[in-house]
């Protein structure tokens, strides 16, 4: 047992280096017990995402106090280090502005909580899920299932978008119907089928009503509040549901029209005003239409 | 209509036919509506079938636990009143496989549609499901099928008269009672601000002989205040 008393450095003999690395092994186990229960214990009377911040925490500053009761073992003296710390701080602190910015902010993210795990949302114009808010960086699976890090500090800074913190959510189309149609049926018909659809809130009301007159069409606002769970489908499905009621109903949603002249008339010397129109019939048809009836008329 | 089933079952019930029969070691289950039809294969035999009338929040569980009842035309309630009035609710109806103590949910269906709604803001309001009534002093003749009675006695106990338009009830509490003639419930609105009261199931049954549903949304543990229900965002 000679060889324990054997001094590796300064004070610092192989004993206490195994006593370090006992301490160490002892309670990186306990720690980890610690944990496993504490998951265990609040699985189900806390959040996923408070358990995960409450574990990380909790891990940290285990880890951390951990360390510093076996550095005497190793030769570290903490008052030293203390000292030493200051000035090495100072230095490292520049050197490392960014980490330790990531670090900070997330520190703050875990406190202001501004996104939660499991969410959607938009972070500097990037949208997901978020998998994870680590100490230093926040993960998202974005809508492709990407996997996106965003550093802590750029969440912190960045406008986020969170599709899902409030428990009801607006969307809004605009659907336009030919002028010949009757708006206010047009109108009865669409807050049909919205009443039809159960995801559709009766409070806060929905809304339809006349937008505006556009140049081809009764523009007519729609606006409905949905739970934030099924916006997107009810979204997709409502719209499709309108227009297939809106023709049943006959009601028309009209193509842009466009009113072509003939050639003829186009290249009468005479001013446009002065043009004796009768005999001449303007030909209605949709602006994508206009190409093809031209090139009929000018055959 | 509610109660203990007899096999087969073939029955129309509003626009559903719905129909269970037993195998050599399972049942089939269907609920047909038009041409929608849903189907189930139980496997296992023994226990029994119930249908019966349960918590009206059950066709979008996840979503939301509570009810909320929007009056048709407002009450105004006087200082220091106490005063019994009625409202309709929706029906759900479950289909339920009994086997001892254990409970399982074959189906679940409503003859109407149904709503949702928010109450309070969206930034922190609470989603609902929702339904209109009429406030009534007799209690109404109502299709069973679709709606059951609610008997509500609110008590104003602020000194201002209270303008009440809606009252919000969580699935919690409530305790359903059913009968060859309808399905009951009884709850207190205990106004105790302006804008703020509180709602509570009472185990009451319109009539003598009422069959009590069995209570298929539990309560959340200690801390879930046995079915009471804060109006926080007004009344």
């Amino acid at each position: 047992m000679r060889f324990l008393s054997f001094t590796l450095y300064h004070n610092t003999t192989v004993q206490d280096i195994l006593i370090a690395l006992t301490i160490l092994g002892g309670a990186l186990i306990v720690v980890r017990l610690a944990i496993y229960g504490l998951k265990r214990g609040l699985r189900e009377s806390v959040s996923k995402d408070h358990l995960e911040i409450l574990v990380k925490i909790i891990t940290y500053i285990s880890y951390t106090l951990v360390i510093v009761s076996v550095m005497p073992y190793v030769g570290v003296n903490l008052s030293g280090l203390l000292l030493a710390g200051g000035v090495i701080g100072v230095a490292v602190g520049f050197a490392s502005q960014n980490i330790l910015n990531n670090f900070l902010s997330g520190i703050f993210l875990m406190f202001e909580r501004p996104i939660k795990m499991g969410q959607s949302v938009s972070i500097d114009g990037v949208g997901g899920v978020v998998e994870d808010i680590r100490i230093m960086s926040t993960t998202l699976r974005n809508f492709e299932g990407l996997f996106v890090r965003i550093p802590n500090q750029k969440v912190f800074t960045a406008v986020i978008n969170n599709f899902v913190a409030n428990p009801v959510r607006r969307f809004e189309y605009v659907i336009g119907v030919s002028y010949a149609c009757s708006t206010s049926e047009a109108i009865r018909v669409i807050t049909e089928v919205i009443e039809e659809e159960p995801y559709a809130l009766v409070k806060p009301d929905p809304v339809v009503f006349v937008d505006s007159l556009g140049e081809n069409s009764v523009n007519i606002m729609i606006r409905v509040w949905a739970p934030v769970e099924h916006l997107f489908a009810l979204k997709r499905r409502l719209l499709e549901k309108i227009k297939n009621r809106l023709d049943l109903e006959g009601i028309e949603i009209p193509l842009p029209q466009r009113v072509v002249w003939s050639r003829t008339m186009a290249l009468a010397p005479e001013p446009i005003s002065s043009i004796d129109t009768s005999g001449f019939s303007p030909i209605a048809g949709s602006a994508t239409d206009s190409a093809t009836d031209r090139d009929e008329l000018l055959s | 209509m509610f109660g203990p089933i007899r096999l087969p079952l073939n029955r129309t019930i509003h626009s559903y036919q719905i129909e269970l029969s037993a195998g050599p070691s399972h049942y089939l289950y269907s609920r047909r509506k038009g041409e929608a039809v849903e189907q189930k294969k139980l496997l296992g035999r023994g226990g029994s079938f119930f249908l019966e009338p349960v918590e009206p929040v059950h066709l979008n569980l996840k979503i939301s636990k509570t009810l909320m009842i929007e009056l048709a035309d407002p009450v105004i309630v006087m200082p220091g009143v106490s005063q019994q009035v009625f409202l309709t609710f929706p029906i759900e109806m479950m289909l339920t496989w009994r086997e001892g103590k254990r409970v399982v949910e074959v189906d679940t269906f409503s003859a109407l549609p149904r709503k949702l709604a928010l109450y309070g803001d969206p930034n922190q309001g609470l989603l609902c499901h929702y339904w209109k009534s009429a406030a009534q002093f007799v209690p109404p003749e109502v299709d069973m099928a679709i709606e059951g009675v609610l008997s509500l006695t609110v008590q104003n106990f602020t000194e201002r008269p209270i303008d009440m338009r809606k009252g919000v009830f969580l699935a919690e509490g409530m305790k359903l009672y059913y009968d060859k003639r309808g399905v009951s419930m009884a709850a207190m609105m205990l106004i105790k601000e302006s804008g703020v009261a509180e709602t509570v199931f009472l185990e009451k049954p319109a009539r003598p002989g009422m069959t009590r549903s069995h209570e298929m949304v539990s309560a959340g543990g200690l801390l879930s205040g046995h079915g009471r229900f804060v109006m926080e965002y007004g009344l």
